[in-house]
């Protein structure tokens, strides 16, 4: 049964546990429907996207031999830490006000809507990267990655801070809607500097030290030093990006619960 | 159960904070049903929000130890590109219901057949009604929340509804806020009146019922203006006025607000607001006509403004917000809470109910509040224990061009305190020719008799005029009291004609018999019997009132 004595921890977690599930597969439903391909555009959107970057500087730097490295793995590994932050944010951005009306459940916390927004949208991600890099190491169009362990951790460190992100610029956003038009120009400046389009050695050093400044640029940093291995050079500090996300996520929490004692309906 | 504990609420709004529920106090145990009773704009559905948990109070606790349902009837919480089903297979998984389980009741309640699959977003509002009834009968709650319910869809709904409330569910606790009481008389076993956010409990329901509708009649509503907006009346000031009085929901309310009350045009819903702000009560006919010509033919923005201040400079509005700053300056409460459970009028007019009222020391409605009397006949109704008073046949209707006062007061005259005693229209307020209104009477019979025989702390008040039989009258009326119960508490002021020149009110204790007192007031204002040219005379003469029974002073 539904419980009201959420007073043990356990508890606690089943309720919010149970909320997030119904949230996510409400979510699924309203944004994909039931045609067509249905929720598998979950991961097959951002799969789309990540393709038509990779061809398209595939294209652009035919001929290019100033770097030897792979194009086409260096576009898959690179874009896809770009979809992963940007996306999980905007998605958090007015993710309250269409489901205000959910908030009539007493269960149904304004923290679970993010909640839930940000477990769909990096669930997507990760499962259409997945599929992309499987798909193009079969058929041999790029080499197997050499360290999937130091991968995963980069990934699920740009995870962390995503969401993290998320919660905080969600929070401020329906705290004052001006945050929410600020929010695309600052995302589409940030890309320079996220480090998808260029490694970090690539760089000169006085720019590198200023990317590195941001922890999108150390995640993708990880991620590609993963997939390559020692054939690259990578510069990236995990302590920094975990402090960065430890005090973003408290002022993410912090956002959320303030507001959610002001949002009315 | 179900406990509040002093719960508050406050909402920011563009011209500050504004209280909207003030230390609310309530229980429902297991399988009660409790009735809320309250005006739009009273606070009643935000209330509903706090219990159903999607609002959190700002001060205060919530306990449940049932499980307590959301607010039924919402007709939102749909997400209007997902299906019915699909809205209600969220609510399953958020309750941990079984889907299979209870789709096949929710089919055969709604009657939506194969729109069950359709958008939300193409039902019609009585589709959408159906829909959100059955989702929340689909939970097994223990404590249904209803919010103005049954009042959407046919005649055939609203039976399905009800039986599946009240009698498939008749062993669940209830809590029901309506504006309007029928529901709530026909269902509760006990209700409160929520009035500008604060809550009273009564023990029955009828007594809820007699206190409310007295509230809408005389509308003594309190606002949080103060006497600053007579200083700057301000744009700011008359944007307060509108918000706070809430007026954009009225229309629901015209039925009970009087054939006069249907809103044909935004001047009256601001002329409205003014009386309500302004003044504390709602407008009478003619004064809402007038003030709305008046709007229609200056028109503008400076309409509003000169009509502000055409009410500032009022006399009646002064007095209003003087109290209002008053009552929040001197705090009563304390004292009001020491000597007695209730302070009962005796009549011999409107005023002493009136001001028990202003001071909201007014507990229930009774026999004497709201007709004329004199003490002579006081006295024989309480020897005769109501028998002439409810004797129907006593009764005769004033025809309209023969009343004093006015087309909706000098109602019903008695024939026999007309006679006997010289009252003249002597229900000048309820038209005791009514069922309604007689069964009305019957109750405040009813609790004046028991606030008489039982020995609870009750003071009987009668606040009149000053003549020179003043003792004597005095005397009528405790025998008659003392007669029926020897223990009575009875006081009785005499205001004096003339004012002090010392620029001091003053009581003095003329006679004084167990625990019945006579007192002459004088204030420092002339009297003008409903209220004091000086509205400080009034809190003086509450206070001397109070200081006769503390616990102190008490006699014997």
């Amino acid at each position: 049964m539904f419980s009201n004595n959420s007073d043990t921890l356990v508890n606690a977690i089943a309720v919010q546990s149970r909320i997030v599930y119904a949230l996510i597969m409400r979510e699924i439903i309203t944004r994909y429907g039931r045609h067509n391909i249905g929720f598998a555009w979950l991961f097959a959107e951002p799969m789309l996207f990540t393709v038509g970057v990779t061809a398209l500087w595939s294209i652009v730097h035919t001929g290019d031999t100033s770097h030897t490295i792979n194009i086409i793995a260096f576009a898959v590994t690179s874009y896809s830490t770009v979809l992963i932050w940007r996306n999980t944010i905007g998605r958090c951005t007015l993710a309250v006000e269409p489901n205000l009306s959910l908030l009539f459940h007493r269960n149904v916390r304004v923290l679970d809507l993010f909640i839930a927004r940000i477990i769909l949208e990096i669930v997507g991600i990760t499962l259409s990267v997945i599929t992309l890099m499987t798909v193009f190491v079969g058929t041999g169009m790029i080499p197997p990655p050499a360290d999937i362990l130091t991968m995963v951790g980069g990934w699920l460190l740009l995870a962390w801070y995503s969401a993290a992100m998320g919660l905080l610029v969600g929070g401020l956003c329906e705290y004052s809607e001006i945050i929410e038009r600020f929010w695309h120009p600052i995302a589409y400046f940030q890309l320079p500097v996220s480090g998808a389009f260029a490694m970090a050695s690539w760089l000169p050093p006085k720019i590198r030290e200023i990317v590195l400044w941001f922890p999108a640029a150390n995640c993708a940093e990880i991620f590609r030093a993963g997939y390559f291995g020692s054939s690259i050079k990578s510069y990236y500090s995990v302590g920094y990006v975990a402090v960065v996300c430890t005090l973003l996520t408290w002022a993410g929490l912090a956002a959320v619960k303030f507001i959610s004692s002001k949002v009315e309906h | 159960m179900l406990d509040l504990r002093q719960v508050s609420k406050y909402y920011q709004t563009r011209t500050g904070s504004r209280q909207v529920l003030n230390n609310i106090n309530l229980r429902v145990s297991k399988s009660e049903r409790v009735g809320i009773l309250g005006r739009n704009g009273a606070g009643k559905s935000t209330l509903i929000r706090l219990i159903g948990g999607s609002e959190l109070p700002t001060s205060g606790t919530i306990e449940r130890s049932m499980s307590v349902s959301w607010p039924l009837a919402f007709s939102g919480g749909f997400q209007g590109s997902l299906t019915g089903l699909d809205n209600l297979r969220f609510v399953c998984r958020i309750y941990s219901v079984s889907y299979s389980d209870v789709v096949p009741f929710v089919e055969d309640f709604t009657e939506l057949g194969r729109y069950l699959r359709e958008p939300v977003k193409t039902y019609s509002n009585g589709m959408r009604a159906r829909l959100a009834f059955a989702l929340s009968m689909a939970v097994d709650f223990d404590c249904f929340l209803i919010d103005e319910v049954l009042a959407v869809g046919d005649a055939n709904f609203q039976e399905k509804c009800r039986q599946e409330l009240f009698v498939n569910r008749k062993n669940r606790a209830m809590l029901m806020v309506a504006h309007d009481a029928s529901m709530i008389r026909e269902h509760c076993s006990r209700a409160c009146v929520l009035e500008n956010g604060v809550l009273r409990n009564f023990d029955d329901v009828n007594t809820a019922y007699d206190y409310y509708h007295d509230e809408l009649r005389s509308s003594n509503t309190r606002y949080s203006l103060s006497l600053s907006v007579l200083e700057h009346p301000t744009t700011n000031a008359i944007n307060t006025l509108l918000e706070n009085t809430n007026i954009t929901s009225l229309n629901s309310d015209t039925d009970q607000l009087g054939p006069n009350m249907s809103f044909d045009n935004q001047n009256e819903r601001i002329v409205t607001a003014f009386y309500r702000q302004l003044l504390g009560r709602e407008p009478d006919a003619i004064g809402l006509r007038t003030h709305s010509n008046w709007m229609q033919q200056h028109g503008g923005e400076d309409a509003v403004q000169d009509l502000l201040k055409m009410f500032l400079a009022n006399d009646e509005c002064r007095q209003y917000l003087a109290r209002q700053d008053m009552s929040r300056l001197v705090g009563l409460s304390a004292e009001k809470a020491q000597a007695f459970d209730s302070i009962v009028s005796l009549g011999t007019h409107c005023y002493t109910a009136t001001f028990l009222k202003r001071f909201q020391l007014k507990k229930f409605s009774s026999a004497f509040d709201w007709i004329f009397s004199n003490p002579s006949m006081i006295a024989h109704v309480i020897d005769d224990d109501f028998e002439t008073f409810l004797d129907a046949t006593q009764y005769s209707p004033v025809p309209i061009e023969q009343r004093r006062d006015g087309t909706d007061v000098n109602r019903v005259q008695h024939s026999y305190y007309k006679q006997a005693h010289g009252v003249d229209f002597m229900f000048n307020h309820h038209d005791v020719h009514e069922p309604k209104d007689y069964a009305y009477l019957t109750r405040c019979v009813e609790r004046f008799r028991s606030a008489l025989r039982d020995n609870a702390k009750t003071l009987f008040l009668l606040l009149r005029r000053e003549t020179e039989h003043s003792i004597r009258e005095f005397e009528l009326i405790r025998d008659a009291l003392q007669r029926k119960n020897e223990d009575v508490s009875f006081m009785f002021v005499a205001v004096a004609n003339t004012p002090t020149h010392t620029g001091v009110a003053r009581m003095d204790v003329l006679a004084r018999d167990q625990n019945a007192v006579l007192s002459r007031f004088s204030g420092t204002s002339h009297w003008r019997t409903l209220d004091f040219v000086d509205p400080f005379d009034e809190f003086c003469l509450l206070r001397a009132i109070l200081s006769n029974f503390s616990p102190t002073s008490k006699p014997n």
